[in-house]
């Protein structure tokens, strides 16, 4: 038979080697089933570990688990647990209560287990010193010690004691499953070897968990709803108020480049910013200047106390609207001296002179560069005035140059026709007044100019006609 | 692993406490903290071929043997007697209880701790004392809890009789 064996073993493996193919078409049809459903169940419990890890990361109770977590310092899986347990066996100690020497011991992994050795001598002292002071004599009991959430419930036997460590409120089951444990322990010679009570304690490691408590969807995105709204008001408050401090600083900075305003504080308002500081009366209006920028002057609460303000384009517009500048004067700033050029009236430079350097402030200024007006009128005529040729014989009249600049300003305007027209004209008054000299009333004088016929630009004749009356029709001219 | 059971028995105030924190944690306080009842600590020796696993009952000084100090020492495989060099009735004690163990647990490895020898100017006993202890089959080890001299020397003294017997 062993020969049989043998050469049926050897012939498998020498055609397994050699033809290997066969044998994995053979067994395919049997292999693949099993592997499908291999991997469709750990991919069916691979999407609900990742459903569960979704539902719990996601609801209040988990997010309060966390921060016990973190406030213990024990995993947050631990805490998961804890939370939904009736109860929970973590440690099951066989003791012999002689000495209080642990025998054996069984722990679910995972968890935070106290020292098994020292429990079980403490566990015996304690028990030893509560049957000597209540004078209990029975040596197999049942007992129950808690100190907080910690509960031990203890078997005794003749020889040994049970203990479980036990976490929540156990059932009623357990203490048989202690009980037949204990049974089984004492129902066998005590060996010496570790673990031999192992596979007796083993049951009862029980746990019993809360059933899951099945929610709707709707309430609980309702409740996803709620803390996300909660989770994200205070950052869409703090966007709101980052938003706004930005655009109060626009404004803030806009309204800095202003000259004649000075901002000496800002602050967010009600649903607008509050701009605190001093304006000058001569200053661009800010609410204009707001609007040009594209910003809405609405928002803004200006309160701007007045102030005098030393700006070059401020105090321009102040001399020009205060003194009546004319617009010939120009005004620069350079090197902190306020320059006026261009041409002004002498008598308002000499009337404003001291007001400009009351209005200027601390500005010093110079007017050396600005020109008298009435000076350069009078400039100007006079090059007109040289450039005319006036036809007027000497002895015959004279004319009286005025300082008046208005017929100065007139006369500079006259053609070369004008003028002779004009001395012609005097010339003829000067013969009329000549004859009322000599006695011939002037009412007999008639002077006049008969046409315009053979006259050109230099020659203009006027006639002086004196009327006899007592023979009529006759005069001389 | 090995599991014995250690007893500490001696008069209040001799360093029974101090001795084990030494040993079992290497540390000592010269603070002073009585023991009400008993106190445990355990204590591995990676001893060839089996580790051994000793239990280490702290009792409260100078309780009688009786009560529930009689179940505490139940069990017991081993005790560390200690006394104070610079007070002489805590041997006086001793001597007494080592009688009352034998009467309760038989004839168990024990050994004498003669503690605070870090200030053994200020002893009471003589060499010639011990001396006499020590032909009385007394295993006797100066020790001092303070600066850890002769602590394991005496616990592993102790250690060794209990594999033994």
């Amino acid at each position: 038979m062993k020969a049989i064996k043998l050469l049926v073993d050897y012939s498998i493996m020498d055609s397994l080697a050699s033809k290997p193919q066969v044998y994995a078409d053979a067994i395919l049809p049997f292999l693949l089933p099993a592997l499908r459903l291999a991997i469709g169940t750990f991919m069916s419990d691979l999407v609900a570990n990742i459903q569960q890890i979704l539902e719990r990361s996601l609801s209040a109770e988990s997010i309060k688990w966390r921060i016990e977590a973190l406030r213990t310092g024990r995993p947050f899986s631990e805490i998961a647990v804890l939370h939904s347990l009736i109860y929970r066996v973590e440690q099951v100690l066989l003791i012999n209560h002689q000495s209080g020497l642990l025998l054996d011991h069984v722990e679910i992994p995972d968890t935070v287990i106290a020292d098994a050795d020292l429990i079980s001598g403490m566990l015996t002292a304690i028990t030893d010193f509560i049957q000597d002071t209540f004078q209990i004599q029975n040596t197999t009991s049942s007992g129950t010690m808690q100190y907080g959430q910690q509960l031990i419930w203890i078997e005794r036997g003749r020889n040994v004691t049970i203990a479980a460590i036990v976490r929540g409120q156990p059932s009623p089951q357990l203490r048989e499953l202690l009980q037949n444990a204990l049974k089984q322990v004492e129902s066998r010679k005590m060996p010496l070897q570790e673990g031999f009570a192992t596979e007796y304690l083993k049951p009862c490691l029980a746990a019993a968990y809360q059933p899951k408590e099945q929610k709707s969807n709707y309430w609980r995105n309702i409740a996803i709803g709620i803390v996300a709204a909660v989770l994200l008001c205070p950052v869409l408050l703090l966007a709101i108020h980052v938003r706004s401090l930005l655009l109060l600083k626009r404004y803030e900075s806009l309204l800095k480049t202003i000259p004649g305003i000075v901002v000496t504080r800002s602050e967010l308002g009600s649903g607008h910013f509050n701009f605190y500081g001093f304006m000058d009366r001569y200053t661009l209006d800010p609410r204009v200047e707001l609007q040009k920028a594209d910003l809405d002057p609405k928002e803004a609460t200006l309160d701007l106390k007045p102030f005098v303000s030393e700006d070059s384009s401020i105090l321009e517009r102040r001399l020009r609207v205060v003194l009546a500048v004319p617009q010939s004067i120009e005004f620069h700033l350079k090197n902190g001296i306020l320059h006026l050029t261009g041409s002004a009236p002498l008598s308002w430079m000499n009337s404003n002179r001291d007001r400009l350097t009351l209005m200027s402030g601390v500005i010093p200024f110079d007017m050396s560069e600005l020109k008298d007006t009435e000076y350069l009128k009078i400039r100007d005529i006079k090059e007109k005035i040289e450039r005319q040729t006036f036809p007027f014989q000497p002895g015959v009249t004279m004319y009286e140059f005025t300082r008046n600049l208005k017929e100065l300003n007139r006369l500079s305007k006259l053609t070369q026709r004008d003028w002779t027209l004009l001395i012609q004209g005097q010339r003829a008054n000067e013969v009329a007044r000549t004859l009322e000299k000599l006695g011939i009333p002037s009412r007999k004088i008639r002077t006049a100019r008969p046409g315009s016929a053979g006259e050109d630009g230099r020659a203009v004749h006027f006639q002086v006609t004196v009327f006899d009356s007592r023979r009529k029709g006759h005069r001389a001219s | 692993m090995l599991r014995k059971k250690l007893i500490l028995l001696g008069a209040p105030a001799v360093g029974k406490t101090s001795l084990i924190a030494r040993w079992v944690k290497g540390i000592f306080s010269e603070k002073y903290i009585a023991t009400i009842g008993v106190k445990i600590e355990k204590k591995i020796l990676p001893i060839d071929p089996e580790a051994l696993m000793l239990q280490i009952w702290d009792l409260q000084g100078g309780s009688e043997i009786k009560g529930p100090f009689q179940a505490y020492i139940r069990g017991a495989e081993g005790c560390l007697f200690v006394a104070d060099g610079t007070r002489p009735e805590t041997l006086q004690y001793v001597l007494r209880l080592r009688g009352q163990i034998l009467g309760e647990l038989g004839d168990i490895p024990f050994v004498l701790a003669l503690n605070k020898s870090d200030v053994a100017e200020d002893w009471k006993f003589s060499s010639g004392e011990i001396g006499i202890m020590e032909k009385e089959n007394w295993a006797v080890f100066k020790t001092s809890a303070k600066s850890g001299d002769g602590v394991e020397v005496a616990f592993l003294a102790l250690s060794k009789r209990m594999l033994q017997k």
